[in-house]
């Protein structure tokens, strides 16, 4: 298969996770563009893509580079990894139920991850938002998938604890006094 | 995406967050923009744009340097290319550039350092260089040296010395004059001396033709008569000397070998002063010995 043909065949298949991660990292307003730009950085690397059978991880790993490199300034400052999640005034939030309940509790839950460090907000933001197991996010940053496991089980105790500090954890505390 | 295997190895106190956090992410999920374009984007790329070279491929995904060789980097015999610099040898080739560059700055700041002299020029090597002392005015002695007491009536006249007549002592000339030291030697030892003149202007050793007589060979008490047309205006010198060897070059003022040194001056000539001056000669020095 040539090289051309292959690329528009196999890539399809994995521009809605591309996409996905790219909305988690860099927000819906840029999600778009940073996927283009991936699948052009992708395409100009095609001749180093050596199993086709890692092109998910692969196309994942340069669609995370380039909304890393979104978020960074121009004079070489580096801002946050990930893009604030919407949390209020989003269209996404629109979907959600009419619920006045889950509309707060998710406003909430997102502040939450926001107030998180970077790499345990990043492991976060992958793991739930962009749709990618630990196995992936680890070949994506190049760390160990157990080191990922790791960093949500801390991320989500950190989680807890915002939450529970701010008041606004009432399920939890039910939770813990049925455990 | 999330079995409850995960959950079931979660911490207790974590499992409702990630309940939250899985329930909160699929209602996210439900407004994802649709990838219909950016499906169609990748599937249309590769007509818009031409397939890249592998250098291309290298500089988008280079976030590391090869650990290797890259292939184009090798000659046709498989060697890697010594033309171009990467890894160990660039930082090699890069260090000695930095230390040729330090060195080289180094060097033109020694050359253009201050010199303790006043001279920033390369002076000829035939020309000597001696610095003159200031001319006390009306003073027309000359400067001993280690060997004056060997010479008297060592001074600068504008004419040259002749018996039963008085000559002109003076140590201001001006330009085309010529300027006479006559010095009387006596009292040397037996035998064969070498009296010999140095002429300078402006603190610089004059460079005479061969031709020139500088020296006069004497054996017993005699005067001797140099004399030099100065071209130009400036602080004259003249040093004797009493059988100096040819390799010694010192200036010094106790060279062993210095009789004496006077110093005069040579000034522009004044038109309303002497309006029926010749034009000065070119400048063709002599020495006239006399005895």
């Amino acid at each position: 298969m040539a090289d051309a043909e292959s690329f528009a065949t196999l890539t399809p298949l994995h521009t809605s996770a591309m996409l996905r991660v790219a909305v988690a990292l860099v927000g819906a307003a840029d999600a778009e563009d940073a996927t283009q730009e991936a699948i052009v950085r992708a395409w100009q690397a095609w001749a180093d893509l050596r199993d086709v059978e890692s092109l998910r991880p692969w196309l994942l790993r340069i669609t995370v580079n380039v909304c890393r490199q979104w978020h960074r300034g121009g004079f070489g400052t580096r801002r946050r990894m990930t893009a604030r999640l919407p949390d209020e005034g989003s269209e996404f939030l629109a979907l959600l139920d009419d619920d006045p309940g889950d509309r707060v509790a998710a406003l909430d839950l997102r502040r939450a991850i926001n107030q998180l460090n970077d790499d345990m907000r990043l492991a976060v933001v992958l793991r739930y938002y962009g749709g990618m197991d630990a196995s992936e996010i680890g070949a994506t940053l190049g760390v160990q998938p157990a080191t990922i496991r790791t960093r949500l089980r801390r991320a989500l105790l950190v989680l807890r604890q915002y939450l529970r500090d701010s008041g606004e954890m009432p399920a939890l505390h039910r939770s813990e006094e049925v455990g | 995406m999330f079995d409850d295997a995960e959950c079931e190895q979660m911490p207790l106190e974590a499992r409702e967050i990630h309940q939250r956090l899985v329930s909160d992410s699929s209602h996210w999920a439900r407004g994802l923009p649709a990838d219909t374009r950016i499906a169609e984007f990748a599937r249309t790329l590769p007509q818009h744009m031409p397939v890249p070279s592998a250098q291309q491929t290298r500089n988008v995904l280079a976030h590391r340097r090869p650990s290797s060789t890259p292939p184009d980097m090798m000659s046709v015999k498989g060697q890697p290319n010594m033309l171009k610099f990467e890894g160990p040898r660039r930082t090699i080739a890069a260090s000695i550039a930095a230390v040729a560059v330090v060195a080289l700055i180094v060097g033109v700041l020694y050359i253009m350092r201050p010199h303790s002299g006043a001279h920033y020029f390369t002076i000829p090597s035939k020309v000597v260089v001696s610095t003159p002392t200031p001319l006390p005015q009306g003073d027309y002695s000359a400067t001993p040296g280690p060997l004056a007491k060997y010479v008297s009536k060592l001074y600068t006249t504008s004419d040259p010395p002749s018996d039963g007549r008085s000559v002109n002592v003076t140590s201001h000339f001006v330009v085309g004059d010529k300027v006479y030291v006559s010095p009387i030697v006596h009292g040397l030892p037996k035998g064969a001396h070498t009296i010999s003149i140095r002429w300078y202007l402006n603190g610089v050793s004059i460079v005479l033709p061969t031709s020139t007589q500088t020296s006069m060979t004497i054996d017993g008490d005699k005067r001797i008569v140099f004399g030099l047309q100065y071209p130009s205006p400036g602080t004259g010198m003249a040093k004797i000397y009493i059988d100096r060897p040819t390799s010694d070059t010192s200036e010094s003022p106790t060279n062993p070998y210095l009789a004496g040194t006077v110093i005069f001056v040579v000034e522009m000539l004044q038109p309303t002063q002497q309006p029926g001056n010749p034009t000065p000669t070119p400048f063709l020095p002599t020495a006239t010995p006399q005895q």
